[in-house]
């Protein structure tokens, strides 16, 4: 039996990329022939995956599983719509179209035709949320509840850990100023501007020995107007947009950071906050989307964005070692949920049943639990 | 709410302080206006310049005696208008800029200017480099941990300056925190600004209100102070001469009679110091005392310990 996987695009640092990226080497270990398809492709994807089209030789057989991942619009859906293999959608949800009206019409009409096209592969054997979040929307666009289970992202942080720092970079970083860190797309639904408000809080009225950084892909018109709003604070100094950056300054962001804030208006699933607890660094996220589900009753969760009471908070978590070191234990708990031998257990608790393996007691718990129909 | 893993923070506390913090002047009216406004506004405001730009660039090329608009019917052309190849290019040209305007090219003139400034930055370094070896960067490094260090006022000083003036108080360049508790106390402290984070930052650590700004009088232009009475460089150096220029006149248009500048002359306290000189500004007391004199203050010699000043009195 062969498993393929249709990808909408395969990029290194990208969240979907790599949660198929950690399928295709458990079905690898369990001696399974896996491809790994995509509509578009960077360099590192080059290594990994081919072009959709090549799909098509693959797509009578009634034995081979397809495992569809559906993050954004893409023609390649249609594949899936007719393929005769075994059909997984795993949904890792789509912003909804009010995020980008002002800014991007375009990738707001993307965003609604995607949104509009979900009850459509409603069709399948198989559906995953990779929280339950995109799964309790993907049941509310008619897919049948108990054909839907949850298979959370396993975030390749060991990667991180193996790449060399940037020496100057962390020089830059570590200069005893206090650090807040955003890491991610800078797009709407984001709110990166609530987390500059937060910060100029905090560096007006607590501690202006501190900084921003945000560090990932840019994106034009919003960017201009989280400038604007920069310069009109006053804080060209102390608000940094590296853009999508290497590895290597990834992780020192990671290890000068004080604190990762997430003022998420919309999240799948949130992989920062995961990376953040790998490298303890404590979290402060806005309850929205799958954070609250994601942060698993660790970090700091809010409701409202009070920025000076919020501001007041950061400062406290900095003056007070026992409230942090807790916080911290927490998220380190927390981490072991999202290892490699958890992801192998859901992999395993979702798909065995599909794939003719033999279940452990703990693997069949996992599927009752948290896999088909479990929530 | 807060919860922190999972559990229900109480935040009496952190409101307490928060409202303490707005209360000593940290927070004022224009950054909680701020912290309302919505990001669409900043687009919409965005686009309205670059139209503006557009217009301005256009009127100001026609009314050098260009014309840019093509005349609607591309096949007509007027007769004073050039004949042969000249008119094509011309005509090429025309079409060119509505093209480059309407597909906004004009917003990649920011990168190109920062491409420009960068070049311009970097052919210096290597000049001066190729001149006498002197590193730059080395320079930049002290004169930037220089610039970071503040004379520290002793409390005679802090008080002596404090006894200045009336009514509201501003500092630009923090002395250290004894001047800035004085006028807090006295219910005067308007503001203080510096240009280095470390001094404000402990400054706020007392609730004092002390903000870090690159280049303060593009705060205190959106200030409106009600009884403007002293206003206190501690620190002139951290000005350029256009910024010293701008804080007077700022000072001089809010101050009523009375009101007092005080410019601390700080080359004395400078000179033992230990940093490269001619790449410190050090003010000389004529151009400051001119500056003072241009925007109706009346300078004099003042000390205080021993540091002296240059103290300016608003006339009548």
């Amino acid at each position: 039996m062969r498993v393929h996987q249709i990808v909408p695009r395969m990029d290194a640092g990208d969240a979907v990329s790599n949660h198929a990226l950690g399928i295709h080497r458990l079905l690898g270990e369990w001696g399974f022939e896996s491809r790994i398809f995509a509509n578009g492709m960077d360099e590192f994807g080059k290594r990994h995956a081919s072009y959709d089209y090549t799909y098509r030789e693959f797509m009578h057989d009634r034995d081979d599983l397809l495992i569809f991942h559906y993050s954004i619009y893409c023609g390649n859906y249609q594949m899936f719509l007719e393929t005769k293999n075994r059909k997984v959608i795993i949904y890792h949800n789509i912003t909804p179209a009010v995020f980008y009206e002002v800014f991007y019409p375009d990738a707001a009409n993307l965003c609604q035709m995607g949104r509009d096209l979900l009850p459509q592969l409603k069709d399948c054997d198989l559906a995953l949320g990779d929280s339950d979040f995109n799964r309790r929307e993907m049941v509310e666009a008619g897919f049948p509840e108990e054909k839907t289970g949850v298979l959370p992202i396993n975030p390749p942080l060991g990667r991180l850990d193996e790449v060399a720092e940037d020496a100057d970079f962390d020089r830059l970083l570590e200069d005893g100023r206090v650090n807040f860190l955003y890491v991610g797309r800078v797009v709407p639904n984001k709110k990166v501007e609530d987390i500059i408000k937060l910060f100029y809080c905090y560096n007006r009225g607590i501690n202006a020995y501190s900084r921003l950084v945000v560090a990932g892909t840019l994106l034009n018109t919003y960017y201009s107007a989280l400038l604007s709003l920069v310069q009109r604070m006053g804080l060209e100094d102390r608000v940094f947009f590296l853009g999508k950056i290497s590895e290597s300054r990834l992780k020192s962001c990671y290890q000068a950071a004080d604190y990762y804030i997430s003022m998420s208006e919309h999240e799948g699933f949130c992989v920062p906050i995961v990376e953040s607890f790998h490298f303890g660094v404590p979290v402060l996220a806005y309850s929205a989307g799958a954070v609250p589900e994601t942060m698993g009753g660790a970090g700091i969760l809010f409701t409202d964005k009070d920025y000076p009471l919020l501001a007041e908070f950061v400062d406290r978590l900095g003056r007070d070692t026992v409230l942090k070191e807790r916080v911290l234990a927490a998220q380190r708990e927390r981490l072991a949920d999202f290892d490699d031998a958890a992801f192998a257990r859901s992999l395993r608790g979702a798909l065995g049943g599909m794939l003719g393996l033999e279940l452990e007691v703990e693997e069949a718990g996992a599927v009752v639990g948290e896999g088909v129909g479990g929530k | 709410m807060i919860q922190v893993n999972g559990r229900d923070f109480d935040e009496h506390g952190l409101r307490a302080k928060a409202e303490a913090r707005k209360r000593a002047g940290l927070y004022d009216t224009r950054l909680l206006g701020l912290l309302e406004r919505d990001i669409r506004q900043e687009v919409e405001e965005h686009v309205f310049s670059m139209i503006q730009v557009v217009y301005d660039l256009q009127r100001s090329l026609e009314d050098a005696g260009a014309r840019l608009e093509p005349p609607t019917d591309l096949s007509m052309g007027e007769p004073e208008e050039r004949k042969g190849r000249g008119r094509s290019i011309l005509r090429r040209l025309q079409t060119r800029f509505i093209r480059a305007v309407n597909e906004g090219y004009v917003q990649q003139q920011e990168q190109y200017n920062t491409f420009f400034t960068k070049a311009v930055d970097i052919s210096y370094r290597q000049l001066c480099g190729a001149l006498g070896g002197i590193d730059l960067n080395q320079v930049a490094e002290k004169r930037d941990r220089w610039l970071s260090s503040r004379p520290q006022w002793e409390e005679e000083v802090a008080r002596a300056v404090s006894e200045q003036g009336r009514a509201q108080a501003v500092v630009v360049g923090i002395p250290g925190v004894s001047l800035l508790e004085l006028l807090q106390e006295e219910g005067r402290l308007l503001l203080a600004l510096d240009t280095s984070d470390k001094t404000a930052a402990d400054a706020q650590s007392r609730f004092l209100p002390a903000w870090f700004h690159s280049q303060p009088l593009q705060i205190l232009e959106t200030m409106v102070p009600q009884d403007l009475g002293l206003v206190v460089a501690a620190f002139p150096e951290i000005l350029t001469g256009e910024e010293l220029e701008g804080l007077l006149a700022w000072a001089g248009s809010r101050m009523k009679e009375g009101g007092t500048v005080m410019l601390a002359l700080n080359r004395v306290w400078t000179e033992q110091m230990s940093c490269d000189e001619g790449f410190v500004r050090f003010w000389p007391r004529r151009f400051l005392a001119g500056l003072m004199q241009r925007h109706g203050l009346k300078p004099q010699e003042w000390r205080a310990g021993d540091r002296i000043f240059l103290k300016g009195e608003m006339g009548a």
